[in-house]
C-alpha cells in the first residue's frame, strides 16, 4: 500500500487527538491497530439502548486509503452481527456514505462509525446483504427479528479479545 | 442391441427443418456475365425473376449513367422512361407478393400510392445501379464494348416487354415517375440513414451554443446555465418551461441554488480552519462556492483531482461539504485546477454530453474520438436498421453500437447474440449425446447401464430407448417393442420437436458463424492483397491503378459477408411466407456470388490478370446483389411487412 501523504497523516493524527479529547458516545474504542501503520484502525461499537442490539459490543476493522479523506475508509465488522445490511459471514457493510459517490471528505472516522450505529437502529431491508433477517423484517415478523438479533448480539458479543491499541 | 434403434427414433421430421443441412453446395457460375441468365432462379417466367443488372458492359453503363443524369433535370422521352423503369420494376414485384405471371397487362390499374412509391424507388435503384459502373468503365477500354451497345439496348427492351406481361404491379409506372423529383433529392438507399460525424471540437461548440442560448434566455451566468442544461439532459424547451414554472425548485434540484451573487475567487479568511485537512492559519488561502462551504485551496484541488482523475466524474461533482449538493461549476474549477485537469474535465463533460443526447453516439471503434449525429429514435428501431459510418471508416449501428448488422433489426441482433452465447458451444454436444427427461425436460446424458432411466431431478422413470413410461414396459422392455404406445409416442414427438428447433437453430448459426469465419479469412487474404498487387504489377506489367480491382474486390467481399452473416440471424427469426422465400432466394444468390468471388480471389497471382474482368464483374454483381437484398429487406421492415416467429 502506498504511504499516506502528509495531508492524510496530519488529518488522521488530528482525528485521533479529537477522539481522545472528546470520545464518541457510541464507541468503546477507536484508534490505530498499532503505531507502525496509521492506515489500519479498529473500533469497538456499542449497541443502542432500547433496541434489540442493546448491550452488544462489536469489533470493527477499518482500512484507510492513502488518499483519505478524499476517498472513504473501508469498514468491516469482525464480530458477527445479524443485520439486514451487514453480511453475516464477511462483516461487509452496505451503507451509501461509505461509497465513493456519496462520501464527503468532511466525514471523519468517528462520525462514520456513528452513522454505522444509526444503521443498526434503522435497517433497510429492501437492499439486504443478509437476506434471512431482511426477510423477517420485510414480512413484518418483528418478534422473530428481534429475538434473532438479540440471540446473536448476546451470543457473539465482543469479549475483549485481541489487543486493542493503547 | 437396443441401441441400434436409436437413430431411427430421433429422425427429425423434415417439415420442421426449413433447410436440410445437406443443401447442394453453391456452385460458382461459369461466366460472370451470364450468371443470371443461366441460373435456375432467374427463369424469366417465374414471378420472382430478377433482371440481370450487372451484366451490362461498362461502356453501356456509362451511357446509362449519363441518361440517368439527364433525368435529373428534364423528363426523358417516353421510351427511355419505360426502359429505365421496367428494367427494375421486376425487383419490386419480387419483393412484394409475387403475382402469377398470367395476370396479363394491366392498363387500367388503380394508382395506389404504394405502387407509386415502389415504382419510384425502382427508379432510384436504377440510378444507383448505373453510377458505380462509371468508375469501372474508366478502367476498361470503351472501344471493346462499343459494338455491344445496341444489343444491350435491345436487351433492356426485351425486359420491358417481359415486365409488361408480369402484370398490374407495374401498370402504373408513369404515375411513379411523376414522383421522381422528390426522389432525386434524397439519393439514399432504403436501408441507409442520414447522419453526420462530429469531431470533439464540434461537439464542444454545439454545447456552447446551447449553453449561451439558455444563459441568454434565463439570464443565468453561462457556467450555471451549463449545469442546468446537464441536469435537464439538454432538453432545452422542457428545461426552460420547468424553470419558468418553478425556478427555485429547478435550481435547487440541479444543484445550483438561487444565489448568483459574487465572483469566484480564492480568499484568505482570518480564523479559518479547513475541515478536511484540519489546517489552520491566518494566511491560508481558501475557496468556497456560493453555498459557503469553505475549504483550503489545497484540499479543494485534491478533491477535484480525485473526482476528475480517479472517478472520471465531471458533470456532477458536488461541493465537498457534508450533504451539500451544489455542483462545482466550470468557473470554480478553472480557478482551482491545473490545465491538464481542465482538459480532462472538458473531455469528460463532452462525454456526458454525447451520452445524454439521444441523437449522438460515440463511434465504438478503439481510440476513435468522433461521435455520430443521427436522428433515428429508439422507437424507430423496429422499422429501421440505422447503420452509420464514422470518419475512421468503422461501420456500426447507431441504435446499439454493434458493428454493422444490416439487415437484422437491433432487438433481433441482441436476441441472436444472446442465443449464440447461450447455445452454441454446448448445443452440438447436447444434441449428439443427450435426451431430455419426458416429464421435466431436464437434459440427461446416459453414462452406461440399462435403459431403465430414473430422472435424478423429478424421479420420473422411463425407457431410454422409446422414452415411454417404464411402468408400461412390463417384462418385455429389453426389445423395447412398445413403439406404438401413446406415452412413448408423445414423449418422442415432444423430443423430436425440441431437437428440431435445435437443429433449426444450428442450421442458421453454422451459416452465420461460417460467414464470420470466412470474413476473417478473407481479411487475412486482404492483408496479402497488397503483396499480391505488387507482384501482379511486376509479373504482368499492369500499372498500380490497374490492379486496384483486387482491393475493391476484397472490400466487397468483406461487406457482403458481413451482410450475409446477419441475414442468417434475420432468417432465423423470420416466419415462413412468401416474402421470406424471396428473402432466402436473394440471400442464396448473394451467397453464391460471394463464394464465387472468394474463390476467384484465392487463385494464384499468375491467373489473376486473366481473371480481372471476371473479378470486376463479380465484384460489381456482389455489390449490387447486396444493395438489392438490403433495400428489399429495409423496405419491408419499414412497411411492417415481415412476420417473425418471435415477439420483439
Amino acid at each position: 500500500m502506498a504511504a499516506p501523504s502528509g495531508q492524510t497523516t496530519q488529518r488522521l493524527l488530528r482525528e485521533l487527538k479529537d477522539y481522545t479529547k472528546s470520545p464518541n458516545e457510541s464507541l468503546l474504542h477507536l484508534g490505530p491497530v498499532d503505531e507502525e501503520n496509521l492506515l489500519r484502525w479498529e473500533a469497538v461499537l456499542k449497541g443502542v439502548n432500547g433496541s434489540p442490539y442493546e448491550g452488544g459490543l462489536w469489533h470493527l476493522r477499518i482500512a484507510i486509503p492513502p488518499n483519505y479523506p478524499l476517498a472513504p475508509p473501508t469498514i468491516h465488522f469482525t464480530t458477527r452481527i445479524s443485520h439486514p445490511n451487514i453480511s453475516f459471514t464477511t462483516g461487509e457493510i452496505c451503507l451509501t456514505l461509505l461509497t465513493t459517490e456519496h462520501w464527503s471528505p468532511v466525514y471523519t472516522l468517528s462520525s462514520t462509525l456513528t452513522a454505522i450505529q444509526q444503521l443498526l437502529t434503522d435497517p433497510q431491508p429492501d437492499s439486504p446483504l443478509n437476506v434471512d433477517v431482511a426477510a423477517l423484517l420485510r414480512d413484518g415478523d418483528i418478534a422473530a427479528w428481534e429475538s434473532v438479533v438479540r440471540y446473536w448480539t448476546d451470543e457473539e458479543r465482543w469479549n475483549g479479545a485481541g489487543n486493542l491499541g493503547r | 442391441m437396443g441401441r441400434q434403434f436409436l437413430p431411427a427414433l430421433f429422425i427429425i421430421s423434415p417439415p420442421l427443418l426449413p433447410h436440410s443441412p445437406s443443401e447442394p453446395p453453391l456452385e460458382p457460375p461459369n461466366f460472370p456475365g451470364d450468371v443470371v441468365a443461366h441460373h435456375p432462379l432467374f427463369n424469366p417466367l417465374q414471378p420472382g425473376y430478377l433482371p440481370p443488372i450487372s451484366i451490362t458492359p461498362p461502356s453501356t453503363r456509362k451511357r446509362k449513367a449519363a441518361e440517368a443524369a439527364i433525368t435529373d433535370d428534364q423528363p426523358l422521352p417516353e421510351s427511355a422512361t419505360k426502359a429505365a423503369h421496367t428494367g427494375n420494376a421486376t425487383l419490386v414485384g419480387r419483393s412484394r407478393k409475387p403475382k402469377p405471371a398470367s395476370t396479363g397487362p394491366a392498363t387500367t390499374c388503380p394508382q395506389s400510392t404504394e405502387s407509386a412509391s415502389s415504382a419510384s424507388s425502382t427508379c432510384q435503384k436504377k440510378r444507383e445501379l448505373a453510377t458505380p459502373a462509371t468508375t469501372e468503365a474508366s478502367m476498361d477500354s470503351d472501344d471493346d464494348f462499343m459494338s455491344d451497345v445496341s444489343s444491350q439496348d435491345d436487351f433492356l427492351d426485351m425486359q420491358g416487354s417481359d415486365d409488361e406481361s408480369l402484370g398490374e404491379d407495374f401498370g402504373d409506372l408513369d404515375t411513379g415517375f411523376s414522383d421522381d423529383k422528390d426522389l432525386l433529392k434524397q439519393k439514399r438507399k432504403p436501408y441507409e440513414v442520414e447522419f453526420k460525424v462530429l469531431n470533439p471540437p464540434e461537439i464542444e461548440r454545439e454545447q456552447l451554443v446551447q449553453i449561451n442560448e439558455v444563459s441568454a434566455i434565463l439570464g443565468l451566468p453561462p457556467e450555471s446555465a451549463a449545469i442546468l442544461m446537464r441536469f435537464g439532459r439538454w432538453k432545452q424547451e422542457k428545461l426552460i418551461e420547468g424553470y419558468m414554472e418553478h425556478p427555485e425548485e429547478t435550481l435547487e434540484e440541479a444543484g445550483l441554488g438561487t444565489n448568483f451573487e459574487g465572483t469566484a475567487k480564492t480568499e484568505v479568511v482570518p480564523g479559518f480552519s479547513c475541515e478536511i485537512c484540519c489546517e489552520e492559519g491566518d494566511d491560508l488561502e481558501s475557496y468556497a462556492m456560493r453555498c459557503g462551504h469553505r475549504f483550503c485551496v489545497d484540499c479543494y484541488r485534491h478533491y477535484l483531482g480525485q473526482k476528475i482523475k480517479e472517478e472520471g466524474e465531471a458533470a456532477r461533482i458536488q461541493c465537498p461539504g457534508n450533504k451539500c449538493h451544489r455542483i462545482v461549476d466550470s468557473r470554480s474549477l478553472d480557478l482551482l485546477v491545473t490545465d491538464e485537469l481542465k482538459d480532462r474535465y472538458r473531455t469528460l463533460l463532452t462525454r456526458t454530453y454525447v451520452d445524454d443526447k439521444d441523437n449522438l453516439r460515440w463511434c465504438p471503434a478503439p481510440n476513435c474520438e468522433y461521435a455520430v449525429d443521427c436522428a433515428v429514435k429508439t422507437r424507430d428501431l423496429r422499422r429501421i436498421v440505422p447503420t452509420v459510418r464514422c470518419i475512421c471508416k468503422h461501420e456500426f449501428c447507431f441504435g446499439c453500437s454493434v458493428a454493422d448488422h444490416q439487415p437484422t433489426p437491433c432487438t433481433l441482433v441482441k436476441m441472436w447474440l444472446q442465443k449464440c452465447e447461450d447455445d452454441s458451444e454446448t448445443a452440438n454436444w447436447i444434441s449428439a449425446n443427450t435426451k431430455e427427461c419426458p416429464r421435466c425436460v431436464s437434459t440427461i446424458e446416459k453414462n452406461g447401464g440399462c435403459n431403465h432411466m430414473t430422472c435424478r431431478k423429478c424421479k420420473h422413470e422411463f425407457c431410454w430407448m422409446c422414452m415411454g413410461l417404464w411402468s408400461e414396459h412390463g417384462t418385455s422392455w429389453y426389445n423395447c417393442n412398445r413403439f406404438e404406445e401413446k406415452s412413448g409416442h408423445d414423449a418422442r414427438s415432444a423430443q423430436a420437436k425440441s431437437r428440431a428447433s435445435l437443429e433449426r437453430y444450428l442450421h442458421y448459426y453454422n451459416r452465420y458463424a461460417n460467414h464470420e469465419q470466412s470474413a476473417k479469412l478473407d481479411k487475412d487474404l486482404y492483408l496479402k492483397t497488397e503483396k499480391k498487387m505488387t507482384s501482379l504489377q511486376s509479373q504482368s506489367g499492369l500499372s498500380w491503378i490497374e490492379v486496384q480491382f483486387l482491393d475493391t474486390a476484397s472490400q466487397a467481399l468483406q461487406q457482403c459477408r458481413q451482410t450475409l452473416k446477419w441475414t442468417y440471424a434475420f432468417a432465423f427469426y423470420l416466419a415462413r411466407n412468401n416474402i421470406a422465400t424471396i428473402f432466402e432466394d436473394n440471400q442464396a444468390d448473394l451467397e453464391m456470388a460471394v463464394e464465387g468471388l472468394s474463390e476467384m480471389f484465392e487463385k494464384p497471382v499468375s491467373e489473376l490478370a486473366e481473371l480481372k474482368v471476371d473479378i470486376l464483374d463479380k465484384t460489381a454483381y456482389c455489390n449490387k446483389r447486396r444493395v438489392i437484398l438490403l433495400s428489399d429487406t429495409a423496405e419491408n421492415l419499414k412497411n411492417g411487412e415481415w412476420s417473425f416467429n418471435v415477439e420483439w
